[in-house]
């Protein structure tokens, strides 16, 4: 219950799931189900109803009329989740550092490469928001990576604000704090001014000098209200923390604004893991933050950091990010998933960053993250294990439809002279 | 804010405090000996005790603490005093904001606790003034932190020490501001960006006066209320704070109007600013009674020095001397180095600063007490008065002596830095030093690195780290014995005889123990050759007898070719001469070649050599002896391999060997086993890259075509004779392919020796006894420019003046009684000029040498003169003076101390050091 959002999540869902008439039930015939939640099933059927998983099991009877997907001698997962990424965007993030009533949903381009690539990858939810280049970049929402219009991919139309500690553009750290501090001041300010005046206009009216049936309608900036959504806790705060030194800081917001936040780690945080902890605030590894090669300021000594590491062994849930271009590896959840557990975190920790962590820190965990019957029928097929290089997403369904196939992937027949479709 | 920010740090602070003790600490209750205590610059306690309890100083006596649970920390032959405090830093990590007035920025925000500053830390700064920038009129306040610690608030001195002001030409210099409106309209256009004030030196205390007569007005409301764009307002409250004196003013002021300008608007405000490093002190000295002045100084010169080159240059810059004069003044000076990369020297800041006319006390204080005052944290720390932070150092020595080194840190009572040292320095020091070259050095030291002398003489700095070696003897060059045949006997086996091409260097052992009684005995170096046998007798090569492995064992490989002659005669010289006429023109073989190969690879020989056709062997011709150049060819691999066959065949037996190449790669040859040639039809199995293959083909005129069966898969051979007969070897064939490089001659190393000889690389040792020998053995020598040592030369003892100082190698008969009068050849020689050398010949007999020369010294010789023929005169003949003979700068460090003179019958050697290694050191084998 981290998140709450402004529309009615399970409205938002099945209006999308309206154009399934023809293929109402769905069969996932798999040669093994991870669940997400730890269990595996060998021989597993998935049975999906209008959208939604109605049995898993290896007892599941297939009906006749069911459409069956075969996954034989496969395996079943949930689709990954993305708690914060700035993917998809075209032009996201704005050079005025203080633009908390932007929203993703006018910059999201449903034809950019990221979305096919993330179902490439088997990516089925995405929280799409500004990047860590503004201080208060604005609103992200959270989307399918399927659809021609933002609307067909919208999931919640309303996702969390971002914030960031990162000291770009010229500004320093503390010049960045003072800025984000300022402008929550400034909102506490616009809300007592508000409070104070509806008292004053409550206490004329209750003296009869202002007509009994006139309700106080003066409103907050349009342009300010998110900043006081935030302090409300209506709206969750994405905030960048690039390095462990800002950690205090992040500190002193909660405990002065009572903001509702979700942590996005820069790669430098590890060291205060312990304060981490402490604050009990959700936390996203951003797409770069997993491993880490710090170069000591005075000796010149390179040592590699696998922050993911140090915050599980601290006892920290985290979710984490990839990367929409930059490095190659990076975009791609089994490398980070591999990453994590080449320096020890265990697999099933290391696939819950990308499945049910992120589900509960957006607050869809009632509908995505885990294959259980009641759940969005969001599966991929894969044909190893998601850890393994090797492995290719075979089929990807999006409530319970079938919205990838790597036999019909133009851009990989491409790539692969035609000859990949065969293997 | 201020309580804020203190707040969340406890948050932080005490809860990882309370859920996980920290079990690698120990007890903060501590019992510190110190040799030398500064309590405080100017309260110095010897051999006292520092008794600290829960990070604070409990007690400080000179009497040891009798409480069981403290834990002693022994410093009792340190320097104790209190940790450094920087007065100014660029640790905050904040640069310079777009506005020019940011009141409300705090340093401390900025600053990175979990940062390590190792390198501050072993320079023994424990707090240092986090600047907030330096380039705003009000850049917002200093803070004053620990540099090093888990408790954050016990961290924090200071969070807001100072309201810093700029003043001058930095805080002119903002750049304008542009704040476009988002949505401009009418009643809100879009504004140009704004200049900000003040733009000139004429506006900066009006633009101060204004600021703070607002932030007076405003009063309690001095914090803004309302929606209002964040940009338009100054927060006033900290400038208030200065009023009312709650909160220190510090102005950055350069030349003397600025400083001036600053210590009036000070006067305004009723207060006495800290002045920031001012530069025109000279100037501004008779106004700094009692004033606060931080001055950040240079410490490390490497960049262009203060002051630069240019006379004219109005610019005030940072000199070393500011501290003095503005100390001297009576102001309460501070010091800082300018750049972070000199914290880890601030103790030679202050060194520097006494140099440059400060007293020694007052440059002290002004990293610690003086400096704690002026940023109003002396209540915590600078000094270690009681109940002062346990904020210390352990130094090596005096705080402020050149070579001192902070050895260990401790903020709170707990260790923050432990220098822990890698050097590799030997430091040895002797009443007496003999430095090999005549002179004598009392109460020297002699500094060794790297295996070589680094510095010799008095009163040398002992740089930090050294090991040092106080010796109560007397210290000798390592010995030479310039005749040895150590090393080169086996067991059973006899020392054999010597030649000219023996590669002695090679051949001796650096870990033989037949070194170790001459290496105890002092002989650090030994010139070894083999037995003398006839004319030519042998190479010497010139060895430590003590090396740590075979490189650093040998000084020069050939450095020397001993002869033996005693030709009388016309032409007795002769085949001395032969010898080295056969040198000379071994080396014009080599010259040619090195000429025809440097003229063939610059092009010059374009004409290729014609291919000259191998002699034909005498035998009969058959089908298949001969080379043969085949290609392979494998379906899978598309492409064909080379293969040579060199093949001899012998009734139906085929031999020989194969060869696969892949391009211009070729594999090593194997040979050809299980060959047979019956009927037409060549069977034999290859090797090719370690798999088995077996071939079969038939063989027609000079060609063949079959198959080979390889890896499980067929492929297709078709071979071509390219020359029948001879079953020469591959390497042979490949000759006979002539580029036209010229040919390499071989290498002879008896003539390797000659030519050694006429390079000057080596010595001519020739043992000659007559007069008209040594005669002819000095012509010749002179005429073919070789340089030479007598051995022997008897009748050189009695005469001689027959050469003009010569070289002559004694030993080891050195004294003999003719006739009832005793003869000391050394002596005498050395008393006529010669540069002698007394050597042993001997093999176990090398450790003696001292004895021989004793013999000669107890006969008359002079001592210096023996030592000489020991150390430089031998190192002289072979050319190696520049390695050994004598403890110069830059020489092997090989010396050898004994516990008297070293020729003194009663001396005992005590010390052998060869290659810079303590080889031997009779203290540790009586324990």
């Amino acid at each position: 219950m981290m998140t709450r959002f402004t529309r009615p999540l399970a409205l938002a869902v099945t209006a999308l799931v309206t154009p399934v008439a023809a293929q109402d039930l769905v069969a996932v015939r798999a040669g093994k189900v991870l669940t997400g939640t730890g269990a595996t099933m060998e021989n597993a059927v998935v049975l999906i109803e209008n959208g939604r998983i109605t049995a898993v099991g290896s007892d599941v009877e297939v009906p006749w009329n069911a459409k069956v997907v075969d996954a034989t001698g496969k395996i079943v997962a949930p689709t990954y989740v993305l708690a914060h990424t700035p993917g998809g965007l075209s032009g996201g993030n704005e050079m005025m550092q203080n633009v908390p009533f932007l929203t993703v949903q006018d910059s999201i381009d449903p034809s950019s490469l990221f979305f096919e690539e993330s179902l490439r990858n088997g990516i089925g939810t995405a929280h799409v928001i500004p990047g860590n280049a503004t201080l208060i970049g604005g609103q992200g929402m959270v989307v399918r990576p399927f659809g021609k219009t933002v609307e067909d991919m919208t999931v919640v139309d309303r996702g969390g604000i971002k914030l960031s500690l990162a000291s770009g553009r010229g500004a320093s750290r503390m010049a960045q704090m003072r800025k984000l501090r300022n402008a929550l001041d400034e909102a506490v300010r616009i809300r007592a001014d508000l409070a104070r005046k509806k008292e004053e206009f409550e206490a004329e009216k209750a003296a009869g000098a202002i007509p009994a049936d006139k309700e106080f309608e003066e409103k907050a900036d349009k342009l300010k209200q998110p900043i006081i959504d935030l302090l409300e806790q209506k709206i969750t705060g994405y905030l960048y923390v690039p390095s462990a030194a800002e950690v205090p800081e992040v500190a002193r917001m909660v405990e002065k604004y009572g903001v509702r936040l979700v942590l996005v780690l820069g790669p430098r945080c590890y060291k205060a893991a312990d304060q981490l902890r402490e604050l009990g605030l959700p936390i996203v590894l951003d797409e770069n933050a997993i491993e880490y090669t710090e170069r000591d300021a005075e000796t010149g000594e390179e040592t590699v950091v696998c922050q993911a590491k140090v915050l599980a062994d601290a006892g920290i849930e985290f979710a984490v990010g990839v990367s929409e271009s930059g490095r190659a590896a990076e975009r791609y959840p089994w490398w980070q998933m591999a990453t994590m557990v080449r320096h020890g975190v265990d697999p099933a920790t290391a696939m819950r960053a990308l499945t049910t962590v992120p589900a509960r820190i957006l607050g869809v965990d009632a509908q995505f993250g885990s294959i259980e019957v009641g759940k969005v029928a969001n599966l991929q097929v894969l044909t190893g294990s998601p850890l393994a290089a090797t492995t290719w997403v075979e089929t990807v369904l999006l409530e319970g439809e079938v919205v990838y196939e790597r036999s019909k992937d133009l851009r990989l027949q491409l790539l692969f002279g035609g000859s990949e479709g065969e293997k | 804010m201020r309580t804020l920010t203190l707040t969340a740090a406890l948050a932080f602070s005490t809860a990882p405090a309370v859920s996980e003790p920290e079990p690698t600490r120990g007890p903060g209750d501590l019992a510190v000996h110190c040799g030398t205590l500064y309590v405080t610059p100017t309260r110095v306690v010897k051999d006292g005790w520092l008794v600290i309890r829960d990070g604070r100083v409990a007690s400080i006596s000179t009497n040891a603490p009798t409480d069981q649970d403290l834990t002693i920390v022994d410093a009792s032959d340190k320097t104790v005093m209190a940790g450094l405090v920087a007065a100014d830093s660029d640790l905050s990590g904040h640069g310079d904001d777009t506005y020019n007035v940011t009141p409300d920025f705090v340093a401390l925000d900025g600053f990175d606790f979990l940062r390590e500053f190792k390198s501050a830390l072993s320079g023994g700064v424990t707090s240092v003034y986090l600047a907030p920038g330096r380039n705003r009129l009000v850049p917002g306040q200093g803070s004053v932190v620990k540099i090093a610690g888990d408790d954050l608030v016990q961290r924090v001195l200071a969070e807001a020490a100072a309201l810093r002001v700029t003043l001058g030409e930095p805080s002119t210099k903002a750049p304008p501001i542009f704040e476009p409106t988002i949505f401009p309209t009418a009643d809100d256009p879009l504004e140009p960006a704004q200049r900000q004030f003040p733009s000139a030196r004429i506006s900066q205390l009006s633009t101060l006066r204004e600021l703070f007569a607002e932030a007076a007005a405003a009063g309690e409301n001095a914090v803004p209320t309302g929606p209002a764009p964040i940009e338009e307002r100054y927060a006033l409250e900290p400038l208030r704070q200065v009023q009312l004196g709650a909160l220190p003013l510090r102005i950055a002021a350069r030349g003397a109007a600025d400083v001036r300008r600053a210590i009036q608007f000070g006067k305004e405000l009723g207060l006495v600013p800290v002045l920031e490093n001012p530069a025109d002190v000279d100037r501004i000295a008779p106004w700094l009674k009692d004033v606060p002045v931080v001055f950040r100084a240079p410490v490390r010169l490497s960049a262009s020095n203060p002051g630069g080159g240019n006379r004219a240059e109005k610019e005030p810059t940072d000199r070393p001397e500011h501290a003095g004069i503005a100390a001297r003044a009576g102001a309460r000076v501070a010091l800082a180095p300018g750049r972070t990369a000199d914290l880890p020297d601030m103790l030679m800041l202050a060194g520097i600063a006494v140099r440059y006319g400060m007293e020694p006390s007052a440059a002290l204080a002004a990293v610690t007490s003086t400096a704690a005052e002026v940023l109003g944290v002396a209540d915590r720390v600078g000094t270690l008065e009681v109940g002062r932070d346990a904020d210390f150092l352990v130094l090596s020595g005096p705080p402020l002596a050149v070579g001192t080194m902070v050895e260990q840190t401790w903020i709170d009572g707990r260790p923050a830095y432990e220098r822990t040292t890698d050097v590799d320095l030997l430091a040895i020091r002797a009443p007496r030093i003999h430095v090999g070259n005549g002179e004598t050095i009392r109460d020297g030291t002699i500094l060794i690195a790297d295996g070589k002398v680094r510095a010799i003489g008095t009163d040398l700095a002992i740089p930090y780290g050294a090991r040092v070696l106080e010796m109560d003897g007397v210290v000798t060059p390592g010995f030479i014995d310039g005749n040895s045949t150590l090393g080169l006997s086996g067991d059973g086996v006899e020392v054999p005889g010597g030649s000219a091409d023996q590669q002695i260097a090679a051949v001796l052992d650096p870990a033989d123990p037949t070194f170790v009684p001459a290496t105890r005995a002092g002989v650090t170096t030994l010139l070894v050759s083999g037995v003398d046998q006839g004319l030519v007798s042998g190479r010497v090569a010139a060895v430590k007898s003590a090396a740590a492995d075979a490189a650093s064992m040998v000084v020069r490989d050939i450095a020397g070719v001993r002869f033996v002659f005693d030709g009388i005669g016309p032409d007795a010289a002769k085949p001395l001469l032969a010898e080295i006429e056969k040198g000379k023109k071994y080396i014009e073989a080599w010259k040619a070649y090195e000429k025809a190969l440097a003229d063939f690879e610059a092009g010059k020989a374009a004409k290729p050599v014609e291919t000259k056709p191998e002699p034909e062997e005498d035998a009969k011709p058959d089908p298949i002896t001969g080379t043969w150049d085949c290609e392979m060819e494998i379906p899978q691999m598309g492409r064909a391999l080379g293969i040579k066959l060199v093949l001899k065949l012998d009734g139906t037996k085929v031999t020989g060997s194969a060869q696969l190449s892949f391009g211009e790669r070729e594999l090593p040859e194997a040979p050809v086993e299980d060959g047979s040639f019956q009927n037409g039809e060549l069977r034999m199995k290859l090797q090719f890259m370690r798999n088995q293959s077996e071939m079969v083909a038939t063989v027609g005129q000079d060609s063949f075509e079959g198959t080979v069966q390889a890896m499980g898969q067929e492929a297709t051979i078709t071979g071509r004779r390219t020359k029948a007969g001879a079953a020469s070897s591959s390497k042979s064939s490949k000759s006979t392919v002539d580029d036209g490089r010229p040919k390499k001659p071989n290498v002879d190393e008896a003539m390797e020796s000659m030519r050694a000889l006429i390079e000057k690389r080596a010595t001519a040792v020739v043992r000659v006894q007559r007069a008209p020998a040594i005669e002819a053995v000095a012509k010749a020598m002179t005429e073919a420019d070789i340089r030479y040592v007598l051995h022997g030369a008897d009748d050189l003892v009695d005469t001689p003046d027959m050469l003009e100082a010569p070289h002559v190698m004694l030993g080891p008969n050195l004294v003999r009684r003719e006739e009832g009068k005793i003869i000391n050849a050394p002596a005498r020689l050395a008393d006529a000029g010669a540069v002698v050398s007394i050597v042993t010949g001997d093999n176990a007999g090398s450790r003696y040498i001292a004895e021989h020369a004793m013999h000669a010294i107890r006969y008359g010789m002079d001592p210096q003169a023996a030592l000489h023929a020991l150390t430089l005169g031998p190192a002289k003949m072979f050319g190696i003076d520049d390695r050994i003979g004598s403890l110069e700068r830059g020489k092997d460090a090989d010396l050898v101390v004994f516990s008297g003179s070293p020729f003194d019958p009663t001396s005992r050697v005590q010390l052998v050091v060869c290659n810079g290694r303590v080889v031997f050191d009779a203290r540790e084998e009586n324990d």
